[in-house]
């Protein structure tokens, strides 16, 4: 059983400047991942230059989900005897998105062959999601396999938000059980030593985010998303120096809004922000009550973006739409996405999955529990069964949406653009939405 | 103007000797080369209904195309000697290579000059004499260019020495005659005609031509060629062109053949103009194609020989916006070769009774694409006589020796022998079988014995044998690689099992714990060796470590170096937090089929279980690993041990060995 640690505690008793130590952003085992090609791991990033600069210790990096230089991150279906997870009935499809847990070995090999790292003596994996438990436990084992010398620890959401469960089931030696006192550290993105990453993820609000959005142009970088809760809490003050900051820099620089904005937030000043032509995708989080959208916001929010200057319908701009929240109803959940479509012109779902020891979490404590851990993915909607909706219709929703998303339907399902046909299907859709006949078809996801 | 002394169906024949078209064409570069043309350009109209060649050679005069360009057999008058006047090999030499195009175009325009001055002596036994010019020249010349560039004398021979001695005076030009007004003995009577400044152009209907020679209409035969003379500035640099018209439409539909769709790898499936180059290529006197690529540096000594000065410096292709530099290619140059490996080299170096020759033969580790580059190709003087060959050896192997010729290539350049009329056919196309010199190479090549040896022999082993050590690698090496896997997966599948907090997680979990010593039988009997055998494919297994390469083939020293530091030869088993050692046993039949040591932490298996003779070895490795595991950590509860064991046979993680 692994020891159960606090950050500081690590960091003060077992690690000292003559560490070298592997940091490893491990692969996902999950039945979708939409989102896949923005995972990185900013929480390592920042590690690394905490260990760098206050421990003096050695780094390396191993980021088993970077994208490739065309932005796609690899994937493989699980072995036939894992191929399917079944639950409620369905049978969903299980992949490994990123790179094989044993390209550690590799990186092993390459190390020894090009002889300028020493052996680490420490490997600390993170976990961002506690249901993806499965493939923390796999590269863990790999780690233990490929180093067995060293000591191993895991960090990040997992062994935080379930310490016991962790460091029962995991091959490691530490679990650390709080977050690293990193916030406000740039991240070192010199930890990519093969090469720079696709894009860099920037925390707004971080003092750092000038010098890091300086360091990544540097390195060629153009691409930038944030992954802060409230991208306009201050009104969009940190925003906009990022702007200024990045049109002195490289006419090239494009930022990906791609979470964390909040409608709310938004006005005539925020408005000229997301306006701006380097601002390439905008994505708002829901605003609203379980039954119906706050229409008037979104109203607002769409006169002060076309008062701006933006095109509307913009390509760039949708809406999120919660599904599989405690208490939902399949029929808000169809009002709402057509609020969204009408009013933001393109949507997108968005699964939710109660963060362990949450307050939504403690409230249906008595149900959750007796779900498996693995249940909890958001894609497997753990409160199905609570709200009496059945998972073939939370997929039927992602059918609807890939179908009437204007986004998609621009470039994928548009087959009638322009017509009047087009038309009558679309206002044919919208009335017989209420009516979803029985599925017969198995279950197959749409990305 | 008349063709020269032969019937007219053989005309037909002999212009049928050479094909395909490219063949054909490969005279007229031939014939730049005999000329001791350095460049040569080739151009194609864009729907190839003609095709010209230009050269920078000396260049022919008037007399010259009609005495001996287009005379059959003229060719070997034209110079004498077997070499050029810049001493080049020549490469014609029958006199009948302006027939070659004949069945491949209508006519053939043929534009030349020469500063060559024309001379010819004529014996006079009776003086005085009136000759008529046009008579002694053969070719009537316009008054007006003739004027000034004919000169005559007279000598006299001894009758007993032979000594000549020129007589002055005594010879004159008027009108169109000569005058020979002395009395005297027997005189010789020389002429010259300065030819500088002097351009013709000649066209040969070949059309014309056949069509009398199916006639047989010898008389006729005369009139197939115009010729047209004209003056130029005399000191523009000598040279010929000659465009073939009017091609014939299947020529054409050859050259603007199309590549074959999909992946193309062979020659043949490439575009028309492309083939052509290759073939002109393969049948021309050009450079090989660049020999420093690919570091062949043992191929390029093998061959320089070849490559001497006794080449065209440049052949070019043109054909609209398209050119080609035609090289010759050599597979081990060629871009995307496999790599030749030393053994499979084998130089040749052959000298005996007159014929020597020097080049190469090389096999590889896998089939040689381009198909065409199979074989080995014969260089007289620079072109390829005929294609790639296998001296028979092709008619004669069977089964995987004959395979293994479609990874051998080589090219051999004679550099004496093997070039009288009585050794190659008139189309250069092959060698005569009954050439004595060919008999000897061939002996060389292939031996004279019942089954194939000589250097083909030689080299069919040497592939042979690699064949068979990469197999034995290979099958070594993925049997290591699913051992390794196998001991993943058990892995794998029960950290699996504990990390998704299954219940028989838990107690594989508590189980582990334990440092209960059970292993008892096993432990007493001798370790297997399952792993490095002594000898992989006849050669010496020698283990290593941390090598860059998994596996290093050392051929010189007979021996396969393996590194066995690799995690496919590693035997460790890692039970979630706890690495075991699995040991391989030579136990009974009757003793079980393995055990755990929870103490030393290791686990025995028995690789003489009867179980083991219905299953291959990963597979014993997975079910006896499955069943021992399954048992020791789930004690006293069959339920859950047949979950535990049923989970590990068939977990598989999905990933290689990394």
């Amino acid at each position: 059983m692994a020891e159960a640690i606090h950050a500081r505690d690590l960091l003060a008793k077992q690690v000292d400047p003559s560490d070298h130590i592997l940091l490893i952003n491990p692969p996902v085992e999950e039945t979708r991942y939409s989102w896949v090609r923005w995972n990185q791991p900013l929480d390592l990033l920042k590690l690394g230059q905490l260990l760098t600069k206050e421990v003096g210790c050695s780094v390396s990096l191993v980021d088993h989900m970077r994208p490739d230089s065309s932005w796609k991150v690899p994937f493989e279906f699980l072995p036939a005897a894992r191929r399917y997870y079944e639950i409620g009935g369905e049978q969903y499809p299980m992949r490994r998105f990123g790179r094989p847990y044993n390209e550690i070995h590799e990186w092993k090999k390459a190390q020894c062959r090009k002889g300028t790292l020493p052996e680490p003596t420490q490997v600390w994996i993170t976990s961002l999601c506690s249901y993806w438990f499965d493939a923390v436990g796999q590269m863990s084992r790999t780690v233990r396999e490929c180093f067995p010398a060293a000591r191993s620890v895991l960090i990040g959401n997992y062994p935080r938000l379930l310490p016991d469960h962790a460091s029962e089931r995991c091959a490691v030696d530490d679990v650390v059980i709080d977050s690293f006192a990193n916030h406000g550290q740039s991240a070192m993105y010199e930890l990519y030593s093969d090469g720079a990453p696709p894009f860099v993820a920037l925390e707004v609000h971080s003092p750092a985010a000038a010098e890091e959005l300086q360091n990544a142009a540097s390195r060629n970088i153009v691409d930038f998303t944030f992954f802060d809760e409230d991208v306009f809490a201050d009104g969009g003050d940190n925003f906009k120096r990022l702007l200024e900051l990045a049109d002195a820099l490289d006419g090239k620089i494009r930022f990906h809004l791609i979470c964390g904005v909040q409608l709310q937030r938004i006005t005539p000043i925020t408005a000229r922000l997301l306006a701006n032509k380097r601002v390439v995708e905008v994505h708002f989080e829901e605003l609203g009550g379980m039954e119906a959208l706050n229409t008037d916001v979104y109203r607002a929010v769409r006169a002060y973006l076309i008062e701006a200057g933006m095109s509307w319908p913009s390509d760039k701009v949708s809406g999120f739409v919660w599904i599989g929240r405690p208490g939902e109803r399949l029929e808000s959940l169809i009002l709402k996405s057509f609020q969204v479509l009408e009013l933001l012109g393109s949507l997108i779902l968005k699964p939710y999955s109660p963060t362990p020891g949450s307050p939504e979490f403690k409230r249906y404590n008595q149900e959750l529990s007796a779900l498996p851990l693995r249940n909890f993915s958001p894609h497997l909607f753990p409160f199905a069964e609570i709200n009496g909706i059945r998972r073939q219709e939370y997929h039927d929703l992602y059918r609807m949406s890939a179908f009437l998303n204007e986004k998609v339907r621009n470039r994928a399902f548009d087959f009638f653009n322009g017509t009047l046909g087009s038309k009558f299907l679309r206002e044919s859709l919208r009335k017989e939405a209420w009516k979803i006949e029985k599925p017969t078809s198995a279950l197959r996801i749409i990305d | 103007m008349a063709l020269g002394g032969v019937d007219p169906s053989i005309v037909r024949e002999l212009s049928g000797v050479y094909k395909p078209f490219v063949k054909a064409f490969k005279e007229l570069v031939s014939n730049a080369f005999d000329a001791d043309a350095d460049n040569v350009v080739v151009d194609m109209t864009d729907d190839f209904s003609s095709v010209s060649i230009t050269d920078d050679g000396e260049g022919m005069t008037p007399y010259e195309f009609r005495n001996d360009f287009t005379r059959i057999g003229g060719g070997s008058r034209r110079w004498s000697g077997q070499r050029t006047r810049k001493g080049r090999p020549r490469i014609g030499s029958k006199g009948i290579g302006f027939l070659a195009m004949a069945r491949y175009c209508s006519a053939l325009v043929v534009q030349s000059h020469s500063k060559t001055p024309y001379k010819r002596t004529i014996p006079l036994e009776r003086t005085p004499i009136k000759l008529d010019l046009e008579d002694v020249v053969g070719l009537g010349l316009p008054a007006p260019l003739l004027e000034g560039r004919i000169t005559c004398s007279l000598a006299s021979r001894g009758i007993r020495s032979g000594k000549r001695t020129g007589i002055k005076g005594g010879v004159r030009l008027r009108a169109g005659k000569i005058h020979i007004d002395r009395q005297s003995r027997p005189v010789e009577l020389e002429i010259t005609v300065d030819c500088a400044g002097i351009s013709f152009e000649a066209c040969l209907d070949f059309d014309r031509l056949l069509m009398l020679a199916d006639q047989a209409d010898l008389e006729k035969l005369a009139e197939f060629a115009v010729i047209s003379i004209s003056e130029i500035d005399p000191i523009r640099p000598p040279g010929t062109r000659i465009t073939a018209q009017n091609l014939k439409s299947f020529v054409r539909r050859e050259l603007r053949a199309e590549r074959r769709k999909g992946y193309v790898r062979n020659v043949s499936s490439r575009t028309g103009l492309e083939k052509f180059v290759w073939n002109l290529s393969r049948c021309t006197p050009v450079p090989y194609a660049t020999m420093e690529a690919a570091g062949e540096n043992a191929v390029a000594e093998c061959i320089e020989a070849g490559q001497g000065g006794s080449l065209l410096s440049r052949l070019l292709v043109k054909h609209g916006l398209e050119e080609y530099v035609v090289t010759r290619p050599v597979y081990p140059f060629t871009a995307g070769s496999l790599p030749l490996h030393a053994d499979l080299l084998k130089p040749v170096t052959f000298e005996q009774d007159g014929l020597k020759a020097k080049g190469f033969v090389a096999g590889y580790e896998g089939a040689i694409f381009p198909a065409e580059y199979r074989g080995i190709a014969i260089r007289v003087r620079g072109v390829a006589i005929g294609d790639p060959t296998f001296v028979g050896a092709d008619k004669v192997l069977t089964g995987a020796q004959k395979a293994a010729l479609s990874q051998i290539t080589g090219e051999i350049n004679i550099l004496s022998g093997l070039d009288a009329v009585e050794d190659i056919n008139p189309g250069r196309e092959s060698f005569y079988d009954e050439s004595e010199q060919y008999k000897m190479l061939a002996r060389y090549l292939v031996g004279d014995g019942e089954q194939i040896g000589g250097i083909i022999g030689q080299t069919i082993a040497a592939i042979l044998r690699r064949s068979q050590v990469n197999s034995a690698v290979k099958d070594l090496t993925g049997r290591a690689s699913t051992r390794r896997r196998t001991l993943d997966d058990i892995s794998a599948a029960i950290t699996y099992m504990i990390s998704s907090g299954e219940p028989c997680g838990d107690i594989i979990r508590e189980a582990l714990k334990t440092e209960q010593k059970s292993a008892n039988g096993l432990s007493l009997v001798a370790d297997m060796e399952i792993g490095l055998p002594p000898r992989i494919g006849g050669l010496l297994a020698v283990p290593r470590s941390e090598l860059a390469e998994a596996v290093v083939l050392d051929y010189q020293m007979e021996q396969v170096i393996v590194d066995v530091s690799r995690r496919e030869w590693d035997w460790t088993l890692l039970l979630f937090n706890d690495r075991f050692r699995v040991i391989n046993k030579k136990g009974k039949s009757h003793q079980p089929i393995g055990e755990i040591d929870f103490q030393n932490r290791s686990i025995l298996l028995n690789w003489s279980h009867p179980v083991r003779n219905y299953m291959d070895e990963a597979s014993f490795l997975r079910m006896a690993l499955a069943w021992v595991v399954a048992k020791e950590v789930t004690p006293g509860n069959g339920d859950i041990m047949m979950d535990v064991a049923l989970k590990l046979l068939s977990y598989r993680s999905g990933e290689d060995n990394g």
